[in-house]
Formats: C-alpha cells, structure tokens, sequence
C-alpha cells in the first residue's frame, strides 16, 4: 500500500517546508517515508517540487507517477500532469484555469477554494499553504490533527492569534475538501515513532555520535545542510561541536587537518568543486599522516554543471586527489542509517589507520528525506594508536619518532599538551624523527609503512552487502541503494527475483571480499556517464559486470527505470551497456515561463 | 620549567649563512624560554618557503604544512586546544601572496595565534622572483626590467582588516625583534608581526646595513599604541618616504575584540581536546520525529 505526493510551486512558496512537514506527518502516523525535493539553482522564479512516497513497507526512493499532485502554483498542473496515476486527485486553487491542459480521463480534478476560506478565517495568503496541506490530509483520511499539532510546534512561538488563525484556515479547509483518495492513510496502531530526517542531518548527528570536536565549512550545496545543523548542535542544543564557517575551503581543510593533529576529531565538508580546492590538503594529510575526514556531497559537474542535482561523478576525482601516491579511504552511505554509522566509522578510520577519508554523498541522498528508526547501538569510538599520556623523557636535542617504522604501518601519535612529544607533522618526506630527509632508503621505507596500511584496511572493509536473492543481480554504489531497494521490490511484485549488491566502501577493494559476493549476470547501475565504478572495479579486481547501466541526466535512478532496464534484460540479455533517458516531468524547472499555457 | 637549552634541536639550521632566519629562530626560542614556555605546550607552525623550514629547528610541536596555508592550520590547532602557544611563522610569498585571503581573516576572527611574518622582499627557496612586497623598481627574476606593481603593505593591510595587534621588527636587532615577540606572544588574540628580513642570497640591495640605516623604534617616538589613525599612519610610511624610514615597534594593540574562543561556548568548558564527547543523542533524534 502505496500513495505518491507530489507539490509543486514557484521557488520560495515553501514546497520543502509543505513537503517536510506532510513527510513528517505520515512519519508520525507511523508510515515509512521518502521526500525527493527537485529545485533548480535560484531563489525566486522557478519552479519547485517535493515528492512524498507514504508506504506500509520500507521505502527508499521517489516515484515518478503519483496519486495526489498539490499544484500550489498554476505551472504545476502543466509540469506534472502527465506524471498522474489512472485515478490521481489534482488539488489546485479554484483560481487557477486549466484551459488548455488536458489531463487523463481518470483524474479528479479537485479545485480548492483557498481564497474563500483565508477570507472566511481573515487570514493572510501566507497561510494558503496550511490550506493546502488540509486538503491533502482530508483527502487520504488521516486526522487534522496530525497538522494542528505541527503547528503548534511551529507556531507558538509566534503567539496565540497566528496559531490560531492557522487553525483555523486548516480546520476550514480539511471540512471543505471533500475528493478523497482510493488508498486512505490511517493511522498505523503500535507503529514506532521514527525519525524522518535528510541524509546531511543524519551525518551530523553521526558525526557526534562518533565524537566530532570541530566542523569546517565554506557553504555548498548540496552539503551545506551539514554545516547548519551542526551550527543548530552548538548554538541551539548546546553540543561542545565547534563549527567554523571558513573564508574558503582551503582554509575548511586546513583546520580540519589542524584540530585532529592536537587530537581533536574533525571533518571538512563540501561538494566537487569545493574539494578541488581542498586537493592540495588532502595530500597533505597523507604524507604527514595526520588523520582527517572529508564529507564531499556530490552534484552534477563539471564546474558548476547543474548545482542543484544529482550525479555520482566525482569518484575519481576523489581517488585521485593530490600529488603522488598514497591511500585514501572513501565511503559512500546508501541509506540514513549508513550516514550515521560511517559518518562516525569515517572518524575511525581516520584515526586507527591515519590517513584521509573521504565520506561521499550526493545531492539526492544528502538531501532528500528518509525514515529511520533511532538508532539503537551507539558507535564504538576506536581512536588506534594514539598516546595522550606524557612520555619519558627525551635525550636533549631529540624528537619523539612519530613516523616510527611499523609492520602495520601505523606509528605511535602523539599530540601537542602530552609530554616529550615534541615532532614536527609535516608534508616533506621524513626521518622516523619527523626530521625532513631526502635520503633514499628512509624514503623507500616511509613510503613502504604508509602503503602497508593496506593489509589493514582489507581486513577493515566489510563485504559488499547482499540484499535478497535471484538470478539476476542489481549492482550499485552509495546513494543508489534506495532506488535499486525500491526497484527489487517493483520486480518481486510482478514475481521476478532479483538480488542487490551494494558498495558502501569504495576503496581500497579487497578482491577477496568482492569475489566472495560476486555473481555472474550482473547489471551496474551507475548516477555518471562514464560507468566509474565499474572502472575501478576491474581496475582492482578484474571482475566485470555483463551490463553497465548510466543515468546522467541530473535525477537519480529511479526504481521504475531499473526495473524496466532488468525486465528487458531478462527478456532479451542483458545489454553491455543502458543509456537512461529522463522518463517523466520533463520539464525544465529554471526557466518556466517558457512553458506558458 | 623550560630554559632556551631545551628548545634546541641536534640539528643545523640550512639556511644560508647570515640569513635572517638564524636571528629569527634565535629571537623565537628566547621568546618563548623568557616567557616560560614549555616546547610541549607551544607548537610552531609554518607553510613552505626557506623560513618555513623553521619548526624542524625548535625543539617544540610544530607542523611543516603547505605553501601560504600555515594560518587556518595554526587556528585549527588552537580550537582544539586553545591553551597551547601557537606561533605561525612564514614569508612574504607564502602569506602576503598564496596565503592572503586566509591572513585577512585569520586577523577578522582574531584566534589567538601569533604570526610572525619573514619578510624580505623577494622569494628566496623558488630563487629570486618578485614577492608581494618588494618594492618597486627591484629587479627580480620575474621583473627584469624592475618591479611594476605597488607593494602590498603588510601592516597596513593588518591594520585595515581590524587586526588587535600590529607590529613590525627588524631581524638584524635580535633584543627588539624578541621583545616584540614576547608582547605578540602576550596579547590575547591574532599578533601580526612584520619582520624585516634581509635575504643575503637573493636580494644583496637590502643588507643589514642598509635596513639599519632605516629603522627607527616606534616606542622610542612616543607613538600612540591605541592610536589607529597613527597607526595607519606609521604603516604607510615606508611607502610614502620610498623606504627612507622604516618604523618598527607596536604600531597598535587593542583589548576591545574578543579573542574567536570567547565567542563560542565549547570553549568555556576548557580545552576541546581534553572534553569528553560521548554524546547523548535521544534530544536531537527526538527533534526528527
């Protein structure tokens, strides 16, 4: 049991805030919930839309056709109409003509009179959205009060009378409505109370949970959502985080990299073109060895591309970051519940096998809004081989050896406070001493301990995880979980089984681990042009998928498409390689005053 | 207690004979040996260039990072554990070029690091090109014909960013430039500090001689500290004379800004690196529900 939302309306008439809020509403009616917001680069002028999946069972993607369409502005009926479901309910403003528009014989179209009822409640248009989230909640059934009490959490603050006029224009408006769905939302008895949050607020909190100290930013979307809830953690919630908004991302790295060498946990966050100029500092962090994360939420390049949607293009921007050879760790959650663990794993990481690590989003994952149960395990804090007790005394003249020649490749660390320390962290090559050299067998060797970390992060990556089984295998990485989820269960319905693999960790790649889970027809489906992953892949484990899917159109996968794409495969082979093409909606969201009607 | 001795290092110095950085590296640990400091507690950090090699060569922490970015890693240093002495030291090309942007707002958040800029006009470890500061006609090896561009005027730029002290000494006056330091070191809050520099190798025209010939101590002159008008005023004055008077000293401190860790309330439970941050999450998590 499935209902699909979706509101649309001209940037800045609060499709996001109409749309977290309903999201949380079904949330809290005890529904699984996604919420997909699409906007394009601009504040006011274009257009908007979020879509809600409320769903009985676990959902993890947007859909693209939907029951219930909230056309808040007029081009929304235009933008969205051929995006309907048979049976779909169009609620609009009575206001609104729709001459010209011709929509499927099914559909209801469902004009609201949202003037009438802000005049009856002597209310501000401001509050015709409050009108419009009524209608949607009399339409599927669920009680009003589900909203009054979103408002009075939102609103109370603001004083008696504006909570009450918004009452009341909801009150009216709920009465008023009268087009009810086919699917109706009750509430759901003994449903636990979960969360409904973006993947950037969850990885702030993952962070904390994993004892992030310091945060350092320069705004980007679509990571800055990260760099505000963390600042939301300090000043509102009174968390010892300490969050920097930086003059650019240079600096963002720089402190990042500063606050963990005095034995602090610290994370820089960005997107692509931000960590371009975190480059420099990543290599940094390797050769010094100073643990460091960096969160990179992806969107679409090159250069400013597409600002405000998705892409998983910059994996090999990633790996190949900085001058010269060295490990990197990158991460890439697929669900909020990754966001939170590898958020504090990546913290981990970084400081058991001291070196960068790189968290790797993007603007779908990051920013769209999921249900999640609290989490029940608090992640362990494993901070490796760091020494914050003073230390003997060192003969005069001499320096604590923090580059230490170890088998595992990790030396001793010590930061500055602690005793007989004293070192130099530093981007030239170096004696165990820390003293800078350009002697060739201490370079060998220095070289050898920082790539003998290896034989450990084999044994620190996890297996790729398996979900389900079948004949045929949905290969993804990072965000495209969701869809991939979504698309096995599409199949199931229609009786076909079909198995997901699913990368969380990017690199480096164990070949054993891989080819343990690896099977034979499988199809790759990457957010990129260019089939990134599967590059590296062969490039470190020789296994190739039959099949390569790509989407790189600016929107994620979606389940329906990768089921198409599967269902075909099944029928006539699968093809080396998909080139999807966007399959609904396609409407260009910066300019729609060239589609006037 | 810490005496100069335990801030040495076995090693030498590579630096040319009759560098400044020799005097520099000198006037530093008698700084920090004078104002009691602990080579534990200090950490010196610096970004690429020949004074850049200057951490290896004290016997305190210290990070050797990359060219023009020692200030946001200085600072970063500092937010995790604002009782440690943080001292940023690099030339004119490595901050007053590459570094710029992070040295104008490094003075706007006013962390309390201390900066100690090299400055000898000319870029020395990359052999001879035009720096931000050399002045105008010098031939370099970018500017073959004599440099084109006005000098960027460190203390100046300082000054107008709102920095909360300001001061320039001479590296051929060990005495002065330690003083200085130490009343740097002291100040709570971002410390700039110029240090005439001369670079024996690189750029002859300016030798020991001839900056003694044009330095005058501002606290010798009645200067103002509180003044910032007149500090202006002595930070242009190199400018305005064609380098016939080079004034050093304080040229402005102030009290009145508070230091970046005053602003934030982490920082009242002490050090960040000594807090503990097992977090209770259920507020926040009840926040999404």
């Amino acid at each position: 049991m499935e209902v699909v939302f979706r509101i649309g309306a001209l940037a800045g008439e609060g499709a996001f805030v109409m749309g977290r809020t309903l999201g949380k509403i079904f949330a809290r009616a005890g529904y699984y919930v996604n919420g997909y917001p699409e906007y394009p680069s601009l504040v006011r002028g274009g257009h908007n839309a979020y879509t809600i999946v409320v769903s009985d069972k676990p959902v993890h993607s947007p859909r693209q056709n939907v029951d219930v369409l909230l056309a808040v502005s007029r081009d929304a009926l235009l933008f969205h109409k051929d995006s309907l479901k048979d049976k779909a309910i169009v609620f609009y403003s009575k206001q609104f003509s729709t001459d010209g528009l011709e929509f499927k014989p099914g559909v209801k179209l469902a004009p609201l009179p949202i003037s009438d009822v802000l005049k009856e409640a002597s209310a501000p248009v401001i509050m015709k959205n409050v009108a419009v989230m009524a209608a949607a909640l009399s339409a599927v059934g669920l009680p009003l009060s589900y909203l009054e009490k979103v408002l009075e959490e939102e609103f109370s603050r603001k004083g008696e009378e504006i909570l009450n006029l918004n009452k009341k224009v909801a009150q009216l408006m709920y009465k008023k409505s009268t087009e009810k769905a086919e699917i109706q939302l009750k509430p759901v008895e003994g449903a636990p109370k979960r969360i409904y949050a973006s993947g950037n607020e969850i990885t702030a909190l993952g962070a904390l949970a994993g004892g992030l100290g310091l945060y350092a930013a320069y705004p980007m979307t679509p990571a800055s959502a990260v760099l505000h809830t963390l600042v939301a953690k300090m000043e509102k919630d009174g968390h010892n985080v300490v969050v920097v908004q930086t003059e650019d991302e240079i600096a963002a790295a720089q402190m990042a990299i500063g606050a963990n060498f005095a034995g602090v946990r610290a994370m820089a966050g960005t997107s692509g073109g931000g960590f371009a100029l975190m480059t420099e500092s990543v290599g940094m962090a390797a050769l010094a060895e100073t643990p460091v994360v960096f969160y990179v939420a992806q969107r679409v390049g090159p250069s400013t591309g597409m600002p405000t949607w998705t892409e998983q293009g910059d994996l090999f921007q990633m790996l190949g970051a900085s001058q010269g050879e060295f490990l990197r760790v990158i991460l890439a959650p697929g669900t909020l519940e990754q966001n939170y663990y590898l958020a504090a794993g990546a913290l981990n990481v970084a400081e058991k096998w001291q070196l960068p690590v790189i968290l790797l989003s993007d603007k779908f994952l990051a920013e769209s809004h999921f249900t999640m149960d609290e989490p029940k395990e608090q992640p362990k804090i494993e901070r490796g081989k760091l020494l914050l007790e003073d230390q003997p005394e060192l003969p005069m003249g001499k320096r604590f050896h923090r580059y230490a020649l170890t088998e595992d490749g990790v030396s001793p660390r010590i930061v500055p406070g602690v005793k007989n320390g004293m070192h130099v962290g530093t981007s030239y090559e170096h004696w165990e001493d820390s003293f800078t050299t350009e002697d060739f067998d201490m370079r060998k060797k220095q070289v050898e301990k920082r790539l003998a970390k290896l034989k450990g992060l084999y044994e620190e990556q996890p297996k790729p995880t398996v979900y389900g089984d079948g004949d045929i295998t949905i290969a993804v990485w990072g965000s495209q979980l969701g869809p991939a989820l979504d698309a096995q269960a599409l199949l199931e319905a229609e009786g076909i089984k079909a198995r997901v693999l699913h990368f969380s960790w990017l690199y480096p790649l164990n070949p054993e681990k891989i080819k343990a889970v690896w099977k034979d027809k499988t199809i790759f489906f990457e957010n990129n042009s260019t089939g990134l992953f599967t590059k590296l892949l062969f490039m470190e484990t020789g296994l190739k998928p039959e099949g390569k899917a790509l989407k790189y159109t600016g929107r994620p996968w979606f389940p329906e498409e990768i089921a198409a794409v599967v269902k075909d495969a099944l029928k006539s082979g699968i093809k080396a390689e998909v080139r999807q093409a966007e399959s609904f909606d396609k409407y260009e969201f910066y300019t729609p005053w060239r589609y006037s009607f | 207690m810490a005496g100069l001795a335990d801030f040495n290092v076995a090693e030498k110095p590579q630096w040319c004979p009759g560098c400044g950085d020799h005097i520099i590296l000198m006037g530093l640990k008698q700084a920090l040996a004078e104002l009691d400091k602990e080579p534990h507690e200090t950490v010196v950090v610096s970004g690429i260039g020949c004074g850049s090699k200057l951490p290896h060569y004290i016997r305190t922490y210290g990070y050797e990072g990359i060219h023009g970015r020692l200030l946001p890693l200085a600072e970063g240093i500092k937010l995790a554990n604002h009782k440690l002495t943080v001292v940023a030291v690099g030339g004119d090309g490595d901050g007053l070029s590459e570094g710029t942007n992070h040295f104008i707002h490094a003075v706007r958040r006013n962390n309390d690091v201390n900066y100690f800029v090299q400055d000898n006009f000319i870029y020395a470890l990359t052999t001879g090109q035009v720096s931000p500061t050399t002045p105008k006609g010098r031939k370099t090896k970018t500017t073959l014909n004599g440099s084109y561009l006005e000098p960027l005027h460190p203390t100046a730029v300082a000054l107008a960013a709102g920095a909360t002290f300001v001061a320039a000494t001479f590296a051929g006056d060990l005495m002065h430039m330690k003083t200085v330091m130490k009343k740097a070191i002291e100040h709570k809050g971002f410390a700039f500090v110029d240090i005439y520099q001369p670079c024996v190798t690189w750029n002859k025209n300016y030798s020991y001689d001839w900056y003694k010939e044009r330095v005058y101590d501002l606290q010798k002159e009645n200067h103002d500290t509180s003044d910032w008008k007149a500090a202006m005023d002595k930070a242009m004055e190199p400018y305005r004379t064609k380098y016939e008077k080079l004034p050093i000293g304080i040229f402005y401190q102030t009290d009145k800004n508070a230091a970046f860790y005053e602003n934030l309330h982490p920082f009242a439970d002490g050090p960040l690196v000594k807090q503990s941050f097992k977090r209770d999450l259920s507020k926040d998590f009840e926040q999404l529900m």
